[in-house]
């Protein structure tokens, strides 16, 4: 399967976290950087993500925390994505996340997980290298 | 631009030294004013610190309140004092309860308890005051749209103790405004927030007229990124709107004024910092005085309660925190703050421990004992270079006010989303500073020391256990208690709403009959509806 030329990102906040300045800031980085990049704000249901991801036939969704219920709401958004057939999207998780959360979010399918400091370009990198490797593995069964 | 050149945080140019002549543009008889003394812009008090220190307002708040009263209890142990030697207890409400949802709302879980404490009735305000003297105390209450309703549990509180309404003091921040376009929550639509909250303001003013009732919290705009300019523009800007609002329902502009606090921000540049409190103070007089025409100056006096930056923190090398922050608490005294949270250096990972918590305080406790600053009231005052920088700044935040008015005013300034974004664009150009290396962040962008990193150390985190105790609780109070009497409560607050009366007695009232906040929330958002957020990412390049 060909690389897509350009890619296309979602960008979350899940639950009642409104801390949405590095998701802002990330969102404008990856714009920069040649990527499109949909935006959802803040207040997201995990269906609601699922949902726009379906439509606007993403090929990454980003998940950005603070507050603490990373795991179970990024849980909950992977849950989701398969509802709606789109298990294949590769889910990212930025923020304050833990070192001890680190291993439980790749446990439940998480492909990148980035913490503060994390220069934006590291971050677009990674997101072209893992929608490189989705994009190669073998399509999955909705 | 040259190498040479230099800038403020916010991007005044400045030139290697001042003189007498950079703020002469006046006559000698208007500045530099007396502190205590109108313009107020060097202070409120005439004797500064003298008659009393800071009030140490530090914030807490987490998991279930008797755990949160437990950290205020150790807080206090520590030194934490309030208003001449009063205690102090500074409350931050957990995400649901910010949100106006209870904890068994299927929006709030995983959220319960994490980040302040978890309040849903009156039965939780019981349990966080445990042992704390209403009647002695410098309460905080943090929470905005949700504030009214927090600040009806403390009165109804107060009621069952048999507590004067008159002898509570304290803050209740209520300020939806600032909220709509910082820490956000699921609003009412802008100009019912503003009723509501003029609602609350009205009320305390006459039941607890040593409450301050409404905060302007600048010092969230600041995290949100905002520079300095925008922090004081933007939020006298809202001020100006909250003193309309409270003349609306009949309130005089000097009553308004006089429950009115702010919050501002001490972070990274430290004279700009301090010379925006002082810019601040002018500003805010001359807009009582000479546009509202309040007779009684005092009520001019605007009332600083000053935060050291937490987005100053980095996760990085957490020690170095220490040094930032006992920097910011002499600015804050400099700039002749009223109170002070003093951050804890490993706020950037979590909630902070008790030690961490313990440095804070104590840190405080330096500066006012070990540094001489309490001595005199405004020791910055005069110097060429603070004097000309105030001058500059009050000049561009009034060009930042101007153009708030410009737009249609501050309810068009929110619905269209113009804060959010302005201030979106200066967090983007800044961090782009900090990328390109122009700007530095030790043991971030330079110096940084890759073995001794401990970003995503688990420092602190609330028992799982908490958020199914919390929501065992509200079932079995909704369970328990007299049906009737609650809905007759619930009925009575969406018919104040909806004839436009006044709806803090019907929260109280509600309160008493164990009716929780989240249904109070729901209750008035049946009548009013719910404003709608719009995404908002940088537009500039």
């Amino acid at each position: 399967m060909q690389e897509k030329p350009i890619i296309r990102v979602l960008l979350a906040k899940p639950g009642l976290c409104t801390h949405e300045t590095g998701v802002k800031l990330l969102a404008a980085g990856l714009r920069d950087s040649g990527m499109e990049v949909i935006y959802t704000g803040v207040f997201q249901e995990k269906d609601n993500i699922a949902r726009v991801a379906l439509q606007e036939d993403v090929d990454v969704v980003g998940l950005s925390y603070l507050n603490g219920g990373h795991v179970a709401l990024t849980k909950g958004v992977i849950g989701a994505l398969q509802e709606v057939g789109r298990g294949d999207i590769p889910v990212i998780v930025g923020g304050i996340i833990p070192k001890a959360d680190v291993e439980p979010l790749h446990a439940i399918g998480v492909a990148g997980v980035y913490g503060p400091g994390t220069a934006i370009p590291d971050i677009a990198e990674d997101i072209r290298r893992i929608v490189k490797e989705a994009s190669a593995a073998p399509a999955l069964a909705p | 631009m040259s190498d040479n050149d230099r800038f403020t945080a916010s991007g005044i140019a400045l030139k290697p030294y001042y003189t007498r002549e950079d703020f002469a543009e006046t006559t000698e008889a208007q500045r530099p004013a007396m502190p205590g003394k109108p313009d107020y812009s060097r202070g409120i008090f005439e004797q500064g610190y003298r008659s009393a220190p800071w009030i140490e307002s530090f914030a807490c708040g987490y998991s279930l309140p008797e755990e949160t009263n437990k950290r205020a209890k150790f807080l206090a142990r520590t030194g934490q004092k309030g208003f001449q030697g009063r205690a102090s207890i500074n409350l931050v409400f957990d995400r649901p309860t910010f949100c106006g949802l209870d904890s068994d709302h299927p929006l709030a879980e995983s959220e319960v308890g994490n980040i302040g404490v978890i309040i849903d009735s009156l039965d939780d305000m019981e349990r966080l005051f445990k042992d704390f003297p209403l009647d002695n105390l410098n309460v905080g209450l943090i929470v905005d749209r949700s504030g009214p309703f927090i600040m009806a549990m403390y009165i109804a509180l107060a009621d069952r103790h048999g507590i004067p309404r008159d002898k509570l003091r304290g803050i209740v921040t209520n300020n939806p405004l600032t909220d709509m376009f910082c820490s956000k929550t699921p609003m009412f639509p802008a100009q019912a927030s503003m009723r509501l909250m003029a609602d609350c303001i009205a009320f305390c003013a006459q039941e607890t007229p040593k409450f301050n009732t409404c905060r302007i919290n600048a010092y969230n705009t600041r995290e949100l990124g905002a520079n300095a300019i925008q922090e004081v523009g933007f939020n006298l800007a809202i001020a100006r709107a909250v003193v309309k609002e409270g003349v609306k329902l009949g309130m005089t502009p000097d009553d308004v004024a006089r429950r009115i606090n702010y919050q501002f921000s001490q972070g990274p540049d430290f004279f700009e910092d301090i010379c925006k409190v002082r810019a601040a103070r002018r500003i805010w007089t001359r807009i009582l005085i000479d546009e509202f025409g309040i007779k009684d100056h005092t009520a001019a006096r605007l009332k600083i309660h000053s935060q050291t930056a937490g987005s100053s923190l980095t996760a990085q090398e957490p020690l170095n925190n220490i040094a930032r922050i006992a920097i910011q608490v002499v600015q804050a005294a400099l700039s002749g703050t009223q109170s002070m949270h003093v951050d804890a250096y490993d706020e950037a990972l979590g909630i902070p421990t008790e030690e961490s918590v313990r440095v804070a305080v104590k840190t405080s406790k330096i500066v006012m004992h070990e540094t001489g600053i309490c001595n005199v009231a405004d020791p910055l005052g005069g110097s060429y270079y603070v004097e000309a920088l105030t001058d500059e700044i009050e000049r561009r935040c009034v060009e930042v006010m101007d153009e708030v008015e410009r737009l249609g005013g501050v309810a068009v300034a929110l619905d269209t989303g113009y804060f959010e974004q302005e201030i979106a664009n200066t967090s983007y150009l800044e961090n782009r500073e900090y990328e390109s290396g122009r700007k530095i962040k030790v043991g971030v962008n330079a110096y940084r020391e890759e073995s001794s990193s401990s970003f995503g150390e688990v420092v602190f985190r609330p028992d799982d256990a908490v958020s199914a105790i919390a929501v065992k609780r509200v079932k079995q109070l909704r369970a328990q208690r007299d049906q009737k009497a609650a809905q007759a409560c619930i009925e009575a607050i969406k018919q104040a709403v909806r004839n436009n009366e006044p709806v803090m007695p019907r929260y109280v009232e509600a309160a008493k009959a164990n009716v929780t906040m989240g249904e109070m929330v729901s209750a008035v958002e049946s009548v009013v509806g719910r404003f709608q957020y719009m995404p908002i990412i940088p537009n500039v390049a």
